[in-house]
């Protein structure tokens, strides 16, 4: 019987369902889609996930300590902003402004991170208060100019070669997304750290009371998340070449979308590598496949709302029946 | 003839929550006009029986009734509309609302779609008249101190149109001249022809202000005493005065010249003043008092989970700087919550997890997990305090009470901690494992930790104590040793007045 | 009771997976009714296929704003005029959310590529940003058509035409029709260098090229007639990206004054502090959204009525029609505007890309933008090109 019963629950996970639907998804673009399966579609798939990827990482770890980062997509375009004037207006080596775009990154989840845990300021708040300070010095340091990269074909744009897609064609960005996961996966299961952040979502005074450093802890995780952040910064460069001043905010939401929809509870104490991995696939299938069919951009914001919906209301029905249990 | 009198009689009530049974033979009577007390240790019955009263539960079995009718509540409204008021020991205002929001919410009077706010203010002027109350009715109630914030409660239930009115403990955060206030309005709306139930655990209280004192224990009524011919010596006796079914320890295992562990010197913070006492090796210190005496705040202060004011704690002879949680647990000590689910334990985390919260560093190498090292670690604590589980990787949240409990108690275990606080270890226990959690606690000592136990339960503490402290109102107001201890010394140390008996 | 919520347990997962099977059939009905509907689809979607039918995709830049949706009812006219030629085009469109959202725009570039089309339609939300889609596109030998948005730099052989008006020479009429004004003449002339006089040019980003572009038009042109009067001095102040220095203390500042965001209480703010400021005696404003910035800080125009307005002597141009500054110009709140003609750049595109297709040379087309007022608003070659 209760064999049975954790059976089911694996059957119900949210994780499975949402492969299941990526898959079913898949299949029914595959089938319907005008070239959806093909080389071309799917490279341009891959590439639209890069950034959202590494933003969804950092998002997980924040969302399985029970917060929120608002900031996300503002930093990681801050950073990526401020990395193209180091380049372009500074005169910087192109490698020095990828380096300048973690750091800004890595500061602002530092920010972040000293809000919440010392001065105790909801995630959601301090976060969005960042937000607009990270949009704020993207302005300021950028003077309202679009900091635009180097093309691929020129000798700077060996970052775009290195990150992006190799000169004849191969998507490399896809290589780093596998190592990206690789990193997520390990922190989030193998250290302290994954395992520190679910116990503080779960229960963070029971955590606190028992000898954990949470302050410490909650700090270390809006850092890792700032250095995806940052990443995600490199690989938006990297793919799409320019980056505009006051851009970026919206980006979280589809990263904590992507979170959500992979079976990660907004609540806190739990989450999942894998599923944030298939929850951003699920929107990149989702946005690229609906083109395909011929239906057009409108339609696929709502369609994104609706998938959020869902999981939203999965993962609330399964609380119930926790508590219930 | 005095049955006429009797605006409320409830008789034989019985209400079980589960299999616990929280009420056998609850009885009341309270006649018109009276101010009756109402007594007993914590877990008599009284909260229930006046929740039952008030309608928030139904009854298993027994007869109510109210003005000559019999009732059967089905909610509080019900109750209100009979007149009967509950007022709670933790405020239900809206913090945010002006007073006569608060006293007319959800009742508000309307002139078709629309507020009529003119109308509730002047109904509300009238009442706070009525209690010689001289506040502004448009005041926001956040900015009232807690006991007027009270008496806004009490014109709330007054506004209702109530005949009886019920007070939990009304005086628990009042100062002195507050309390005189409270009973100044008591006696005006005594005048009114309204009775009052009053519930406290202050007797010097009760004395000054009830007609007649109604003692429970154990979920049942024990007797109803007339205020001006009772003794307190008597009232104290019928509160504890059950028969010896369970074994009080004789005399204290304690060597004589055992090492003092923990010394903890004139602790101070705004709940607890100036606590001092000493543990020793192999010594279980039970720390008795009512609900609210400041022992747990006391245990939280020497964990480190609260700012203190001032205070020192040495462990073994040293004097060590406890500012947080972390630093009390790298001195050995462990803190084991009443309240499991909020303090004690992840829920949504394994058992595995749980246990390894403290303790990560021992299954890491070089920053890396190693989950089968952890599951094989934590199963075996696990089942050295006999936790039954089908695996380690159980969520902590399908445990039952004791389980639960163990799991906390093998979290510090495997932490290699020398210093327990188990603050209340058997609430919400079943008696089968209760037993295993006091084995548990005797298997502790013999291998030489020491225990601070935090308990309600008589029983618990004269069975499983060497030595009690007894604290009310954030003082210790006593120390006795376990030979010469008896419920009538505990409760009379936790129902002492403080300030006006103080040795 | 335990039963029950059981019971209402498995209800509910049922519901869930009704919805989930209702949301994918939706999707697929959805896509097979756009099969369906089209008659020409080939499998591979190749563009060998047929001589005179060809799959083309449009891609704009925000599918929210009027101006773009005319480009594809232009585009959309030229299909059914060729129609008649006996040339069958199946044309599609998409659009990101608002021509900020660059790296959508790109995602949707790539997948219109991927669909191997015929021809691509494409404004740039960003055409600097564009480059490896635009090699992407020469490799598949797909040709690309700009309408609307030029490149300023595009990689070599990628762009196959551009239909457009040119936004600086557009811009530059603008300027050009201002000092055919007197009063503002007279006011440059007798500028001096204590009491300047400030010609503003209000934009809602410096980050679109378009808007880019307008500022640095009607500056740079306005800065080159000035000199006329005011030999060396004039300047062009405001944001950095545009600044030109005088020769020595400037009596004639065109100063550009870009707005912190886009978003409207930003320019309306920004509005407000230019026509407050007493030195400022012209202002150009690049876009409908400076022009509703401006309107809505002088109370819906009123304060600008030629007669009793609180500014009365200010000048204002606009750029582009629309329905606010139509009604603007009509009121002689404005002075005039210049407008550009987003059907006519749509409809050309497209007949270029079909002449290319056919075989026929590739030439840019310049869609010429034409000077409006009050007076001459009404007329037939005029108000056809104006939109609403």
């Amino acid at each position: 019987m209760k064999k049975n019963n954790a059976f089911k629950r694996i059957f119900l996970s949210q994780r499975v369902i949402a492969l299941s639907t990526l898959f079913i998804l898949f299949v029914l673009f595959s089938i319907f889609g005008k070239n959806f399966l093909t080389t071309n579609s799917m490279i341009s798939l891959l590439e639209s996930t890069y950034y959202i990827i590494c933003l969804a990482f950092g998002m997980t770890f924040i969302i399985s300590t029970g917060g929120i980062d608002l900031s996300m997509g503002s930093v990681a375009m801050c950073g990526a902003l401020i990395g193209g004037v180091a380049y372009s207006v500074w005169g910087m080596p192109i490698g020095m402004s990828l380096v300048i775009t973690i750091v800004v990154c890595v500061c602002f989840g530092i920010l972040n991170g000293v809000l919440v845990s010392i001065f105790k300021i909801p995630p959601f708040v301090a976060t969005m208060g960042s937000s607009y300070i990270a949009q704020g010095l993207g302005y300021i340091v950028s003077k309202v100019q679009t900091m635009r990269y180097p093309v691929i074909t020129s000798p700077d744009g060996w970052f775009k070669r290195v990150f992006y897609k190799t000169l004849n064609g191969f998507p490399i960005g896809v290589v780093y997304m596998i190592l990206l996961f690789a990193i997520a996966y390990f922190i989030f299961r193998y250290t302290k750290i994954g395992k520190y952040a679910c116990a503080i979502g779960s229960n963070s005074e029971a955590t606190r009371l028992s000898g954990v450093k949470t302050r410490k802890w909650t700090m270390l995780v809006y850092t890792i998340a700032g250095v995806f952040a940052g990443m995600g910064g490199i690989f938006y460069s990297a793919t799409y070449t320019s980056v505009l001043p006051g851009s970026g905010s919206g980006m979280e939401m589809n990263a904590i979308a992507a979170v959500v929809i992979g079976g990660t509870s907004l609540s806190g104490g739990s989450g999942t590598m894998v599923g944030t991995i298939i929850g951003v696939f699920i929107m990149a299938v989702l946005r690229n496949g609906l083109q395909t069919i011929g239906i057009q951009q409108q339609w696929q914001v709502m369609f994104t709302g609706l998938a959020v919906l869902l999981a939203v209301m999965l993962d609330t029905y399964r609380g119930i029946k926790e508590k219930h249990s | 003839m005095i049955k006429e009198s009797l605006i409320v009689s409830m008789q034989n009530i019985k209400k079980s929550f589960g299999g616990v049974h929280a009420l056998t033979d609850g009885k009341l009577e309270l006649r018109e006009g009276e101010v009756l007390g109402l007594i007993g240790e914590n877990g008599a019955g009284k909260s229930t029986l006046m929740k039952i009263l008030s309608g928030v539960f139904g009854a298993d079995s027994g007869v109510i009734e109210v003005g000559q009718s019999v009732v059967d509540y089905k909610d509080p409204s019900m109750a209100l509309e009979d007149g009967i008021c509950m007022i709670y020991q933790e405020l239900n205002l809206v913090q945010k609302l002006s007073i006569a929001d608060n006293i007319f919410i959800g009742r508000e009077a309307q002139k078709g779609v629309v507020l009529d706010r003119k109308k509730d203010i002047e109904n509300s002027k009238q009442i706070l008249e009525q209690l010689d109350l001289d506040i502004n009715p448009n005041t926001i109630v956040e900015k009232l101190p807690v006991a007027k914030q009270q008496m806004i409660e009490i014109a709330k239930g007054i506004s209702y149109n109530s005949k009886v009115l019920i007070m939990d403990e009304p005086t628990a955060a009042l100062a002195v001249s507050e309390i005189e206030e409270l009973f100044r309005i008591i006696r005006k709306l005594k005048e009114q022809g309204i009775s009052i139930i009053y519930i406290s655990h202050r007797l010097e209280e009760l004395f000054t202000i009830t007609d007649r004192i109604t003692v429970m224990r154990d979920g049942a009524y024990i007797k109803t005493f007339e205020t001006c011919n009772c003794h307190m010596d008597e009232l104290i006796h019928s509160m504890v005065g059950r028969e010896v079914s369970w074994e009080k320890k004789e005399k204290s295992n304690v060597a004589v010249d055992a090492e003092t562990v923990l010394e903890v010197e004139d602790m101070e913070s705004p709940d607890i003043h100036g606590a001092s006492f000493k543990l020793r090796r192999g010594e279980i210190i039970g720390f008795g008092g009512l609900m609210g005496a400041g022992r747990t705040e006391l245990a939280r202060l020497i964990f480190g989970a609260d700012w203190r004011r001032k205070g020192k704690v040495y462990v073994k002879g040293k004097e060590v700087t406890i500012r947080t949680p972390n630093d009390a647990v790298m001195n050995g000590i462990g803190y084991i919550s009443e309240d499991r689910k909020d303090f004690g334990l992840s829920l949504d985390l394994s058992i595995a997890d749980n246990i390894a919260l403290p303790n990560w560093e021992l299954f890491t190498k070089g920053g890396v997990v190693n989950h089968k090292h952890q599951y094989e670690k934590t199963a075996e604590i696990a089942e050295l305090v006999s936790v039954k589980m089908p695996s380690v990787k159980q969520l902590v949240r399908n445990l039952s009470g004791g389980n639960q409990q163990k799991v906390v108690i093998a979290k510090w275990l495997l932490k290699n901690c020398d210093i327990l606080i188990f603050d209340e270890p058997t609430r919400g226990i079943d008696v089968g494992a209760k037993s295993e959690i006091y084995d548990l606690m005797r298997e502790l000592i013999k291998i030489g930790k020491s225990i601070i136990m935090i308990s309600s339960e008589m029983p618990e503490l004269l069975g499983m104590s060497d030595r009690i402290i007894v604290m009310r109102e954030g003082y210790i107001t006593g120390e006795l040793g376990i030979e010469d201890t008896t419920q009538e010394k505990i409760m009379e140390l936790a129902v002492k007045n403080v300030k006006a008996g103080s040795n | 009771m335990l039963r029950n919520i059981h019971h209402t347990k498995k209800k509910m997962r049922k519901k869930i997976a009704l919805i989930l099977a209702i949301v994918m059939m939706v999707s697929s009905f959805v896509a097979c009714g756009n099969k369906g509907s089209k008659s020409g689809d080939k499998a591979d979607g190749s563009n060998e296929a047929s001589n005179d039918e060809y799959n083309i995709e449009m891609v704009g830049n925000s599918f929210s704003i009027e101006y773009c949706n005319i480009n594809v009812d232009g585009a959309r006219a030229a299909v059914e005029d060729m129609k008649k030629e006996g040339v069958t085009v199946n044309l599609e469109y998409n659009a990101s959310a608002d021509s900020s959202q660059v790296d959508e725009q790109i995602n949707i570039i790539s997948q219109a590529l991927a669909k191997q089309p015929a021809a691509l339609l494409l404004a740039a939300a960003d055409s600097g940003s564009l480059d490896e889609q635009m090699i992407a596109a020469k490799n598949a030998k797909i040709p690309v058509i700009a309408y609307d948005i030029t490149f300023d730099n595009p990689p070599e052989g990628s762009l196959t035409a551009t239909s457009a008006s040119d936004s600086k020479m557009a811009a530059a009429q603008a300027a050009e029709n201002l000092v055919l004004n007197d009063d503002i003449v007279s006011k440059i002339k007798e500028a001096t260098a204590k009491k300047p006089v400030v010609i503003s040019v209000i934009a809602p980003d410096a980050i679109m090229t378009v808007h880019r572009d307008r500022t640095i038009g009607f500056s740079e042109k306005m800065y080159e007639l000035c000199q006329e009067w005011q030999p060396g001095a004039v300047e062009i102040s405001g944001n950095d990206a545009f600044a030109k220095a005088a020769d020595k203390e400037p009596s004639v500042i065109i100063r550009t004054d870009i707005a912190a965001s886009k978003a409207d209480e930003d320019i309306r703010n920004l509005a407000s502090s230019v026509v407050t400021d007493a030195d400022v005696a012209a202002i150009f404003v690049v876009n409908e959204a400076a022009a509703t910035g401006v309107l809505s800080a002088t109370t819906d125009g009123a304060d600008l009525d030629r007669e009793k307005g609180k500014y009365k002597d200010m000048i204002v141009i606009g750029f582009d029609s629309g329905a606010t500054t139509n009604n603007a110009v009509r009121n002689r709140y404005f002075y005039g505007a210049v407008a550009q003609d987003p059907y006519t750049m749509g409809y050309e595109a497209m007949k270029m890309a079909v002449n290319v297709l056919q075989g026929g040379k590739a030439e840019d087309i310049v869609i010429p933008a034409v000077w409006f007022d009050a007076d001459n608003m009404d007329d037939s070659e005029i108000s056809r090109i104006l939109y609403e």
